[in-house]
């Protein structure tokens, strides 16, 4: 399942243009399933370029400065034109280690009566599922409210997410936030713990309830030199690899040609 | 490894009667046997090896180059690139030998020292009689025939070119006394080179570099006497310092018949930095066998795709139909089919000379369209209508458009995956003409054409 944003896809190529070609699957020959967030993320990691209101979100573009306001309706309908499997509600997503407990109630309520803007804007119901996002920070209290509110609109909901987490909060925080939400949502819906994660991370929530992830750590490591092994993580460019193991010893594409350790580094 | 073998095909031999065989253009077939094969594999001449930094292809995995024709599988690789800190050993050490180093298997591997892309940058240093300087990862570096050896041993490529003394042959105006120094020395390296390796266990074959600047009398000589003193030791002839800024056509010919002309007929001949379609054209023409691809690399990390058509369109009124394309959402292709179908229809009076006049608005030529040009934005149609490429098949012009212009890599693999496939289908397309005995008309097709869309009023 891959994953679009929707911040980023809009501003290039541009969700109409998306539609035009046919939507993300046609565009990327991707047959397989896929899933847009909602942009709501950016809010944390653009903050200084965004302006939240009960409207929605006003963004200044980080590419040319023009201003974008992203509201639920704006968000959902991007969202259809992108056409991704799945979709997510625009939220209002407060930084894991904002220290403002009101700031927390506000966006917990808010959430709410932005599902409620999501699901009425949705225009494909029947092509594209639409997860609601649990936020409340670290609070058990304010969590439990968002779960027992977002479930009066289960049926509009095929799936949940667990938002604002992975935010850089206390680990025991974050696995009593897991565990409740995972334990308090319908069990019958996927629950998806947005930004996670890790390697242990993701085994404990697993255990813990949950079943999809997102995260860009693959990837991103992989940019800056790294290669994820079972032993360590190991940082490939740093060292003059002499060492003549395959990145994965035993693996039996590794085998017969492939690449080997020390190849990567001298590249 | 184990050398190379390359045939004449026998309807381009000596007549009888005749001395030696027209100098081309020629086909052949080009055997080796492979450390990971079976057995021999053969391709056929005139062909392009594939350019590589590292000796692996820029943007592809070994699964990408399977996805090419199997020409592509034949590897140029350049000396220069592994030039840095780290010594030939980390290559040779490799348990089984240098060839488990590199991940892609190509059935063919000829080892130059220098990249073609940066002739320039290597010949601007003064050589002495012990060293030559080539550009490695860490600037300019010398290398002598002892270096080049143990590279040689390390990396075990079927063939490889000897050092060589190179000078552009657009420098007119070079004393001669320095042009017959640099066949000297090339002479004396090559020598050197064929001593040191004729005991190596893997017996790679052995080109001699061809010399003699921008002086055809010089060229002359410098193959006479590269033949008469080391021809039988040799597997083929590589001619030195051309596509380095001499004039195309004509000059540049005589330069490529004087160093070809006094070589054996039934050795092939290979030529670094004649990638261009005209220049290959070129190339051909005089005889040569062996060109490199290091100008689809070139297209493809400056965003363009080659979309010039291969060989003339047919003269019948073929119904060529619109291609079904294989799309993964396993409709076949056939909604987008009717919808390609209308765009189509709706651009088909002047569908090709409208595609053609905006790939020229938009920084493309006769031979490629720019990929970046925002007039791609919302084209839906492959980057060259009718390729069978991997990424003819399934992508659109809009997404690689996007991808490069968000600086993504998978542009650079899906333009590297149509390039070299492209030009392949172009070498292909020449040995085609050459085996019909149209080569003449191929290559004026490909000629006026280029002369007529880049706007040569001088025809």
């Amino acid at each position: 399942m891959i994953l679009g944003n929707t911040y980023h896809l809009e501003n290039r190529p541009g969700s109409s243009l998306l539609r035009h070609l046919g939507g993300l699957s046609t565009f990327v020959d991707w047959n397989r399933s896929s899933l847009t967030d909602s942009g709501g993320f950016q809010m944390v990691s653009l903050l200084d370029l965004a302006d939240i209101s009960e409207k929605g979100v006003s963004f200044q573009s980080p590419i040319d400065g023009e201003q974008m306001l992203l509201t639920p309706e704006r968000s959902t309908r991007i969202q259809n034109r992108i056409g991704a499997n799945v979709i997510m509600a625009l939220d209002d997503v407060v930084s894991s280690v904002c220290l403002e407990a009101k700031r927390f109630e506000e966006a917990t309520h808010r959430t709410l009566r932005w599902i409620d803007r999501c699901i009425a804007a949705h225009q494909r119901p029947s092509e594209q599922a639409l997860f609601g996002i649990i936020q409340g920070g670290v609070d058990l209290r304010l969590r439990s409210t968002c779960i027992e509110e977002m479930n009066t609109r289960d049926a509009h909901l095929p799936g949940y997410a667990i938002g604002g987490l992975a935010g850089g909060e206390e680990k025991d925080a974050f696995c009593r936030v897991v565990a409740q939400c995972a334990s308090k949502l319908p069990v019958n819906k996927p629950r998806y713990v947005m930004g996670v994660g890790y390697p242990l991370d993701l085994v404990v929530c697993s255990a813990l309830g949950a079943d999809l992830y997102d995260c860009v750590y693959p990837s991103r490591t992989a940019r800056f030199g790294t290669a994820l092994v079972p032993e360590v993580r190991l940082v490939i460019i740093l060292i003059r690899a002499r060492s003549l193991h395959s990145l994965y010893p035993g693996h039996p594409a590794s085998e017969d040609g492939g690449y080997g350790r020390r190849l990567s580094s001298d590249r | 490894m184990g050398g190379i073998v390359w045939e004449l095909d026998p309807r381009f031999a000596p007549a009888d009667g005749e001395s030696t065989a027209r100098p081309g253009p020629r086909l052949g077939t080009l055997t080796t046997t492979p450390w990971d094969h079976p057995g021999p594999v053969g391709v056929p001449t005139p062909m392009a090896l594939t350019y590589t930094r590292r000796g692996e292809p820029a943007h592809l995995t070994p699964d990408n180059v399977d996805l090419l024709p199997r020409e592509a599988r034949t590897f140029h690789v350049s000396l220069a690139h592994f030039m840095d800190h780290l010594g030939p050993d980390h290559v040779g050490n490799m348990p089984g030998g240098g060839r488990r180093y590199f991940g892609c298997r190509p059935t063919c591997m000829l080892v130059t020292a220098r990249d073609p892309l940066t002739f320039d940058q290597d010949a601007k240093q003064s050589n002495t009689d012990a060293h030559t300087f080539v550009a490695s990862p860490t600037g300019t570096t010398k290398i002598t025939t002892d270096d080049y050896a143990r590279w040689i041993e390390a990396i075990q490529p079927d063939a490889f070119v000897a050092l060589a003394d190179e000078s552009p042959s657009w420098r007119d105006g070079v004393a001669l006394k320095k042009t017959k120094q640099a066949s000297a020395r090339t002479e004396k390296w090559l020598a050197r080179l064929l001593e040191k390796t004729k005991e190596s266990p893997t017996r790679p074959s052995v080109f001699a570099s061809l010399q003699g600047g921008a002086d055809v009398r010089e060229r002359r000589a410098c193959a006479e006497g590269i033949v008469e003193r080391h021809g039988t030791q040799l597997a083929g002839f590589a001619i030195g310092s051309v596509g380095a800024g001499e004039t195309p056509g004509e000059h540049r010919q005589s330069l490529l018949r004087a160093s070809i002309e006094p070589t054996p007929w039934d050795k092939p001949r290979y030529v670094a930095g004649l990638g261009a379609p005209l220049d290959v054209l070129d190339a051909l023409e005089s005889g040569v066998d062996l060109v490199e691809s290091s100008f689809c690399h070139q297209c493809t990390t400056q965003g363009y795709a080659l979309t010039f058509p291969v060989k003339p369109p047919p003269t019948t009124n073929g119904a060529g139909g619109l291609k079904k394309r294989k799309r993964c959402d396993g409709k076949d292709g056939n909604e987008r089919h009717e919808r390609v179908a209308e765009d189509e229809e709706r651009v088909a009076e002047d569908g090709e000379e409208e595609d053609a006049n905006r790939r020229l608005l938009t920084g493309g030529d006769a031979f490629k369209s720019n990929m970046w040009a925002l007039a791609y934005r919302a084209d839906k149609r492959p980057l060259l209508p009718g390729c069978k490429c991997y990424t003819c098949e399934r992508y659109m012009r809009a997404y690689v458009h996007h991808l490069l212009q968000c600086h993504e890599m998978t542009a650079a693999v899906l333009l590297d995956i149509h390039n070299y496939f492209h030009f392949n289908k172009f070498m292909e397309a020449t040995r085609e003409a050459i085996g019909a005995g149209t080569f003449a008309e191929f290559a004026a097709f490909h000629r006026e054409r280029a002369a007529r869309m880049d706007g040569d009023d001088e025809t």
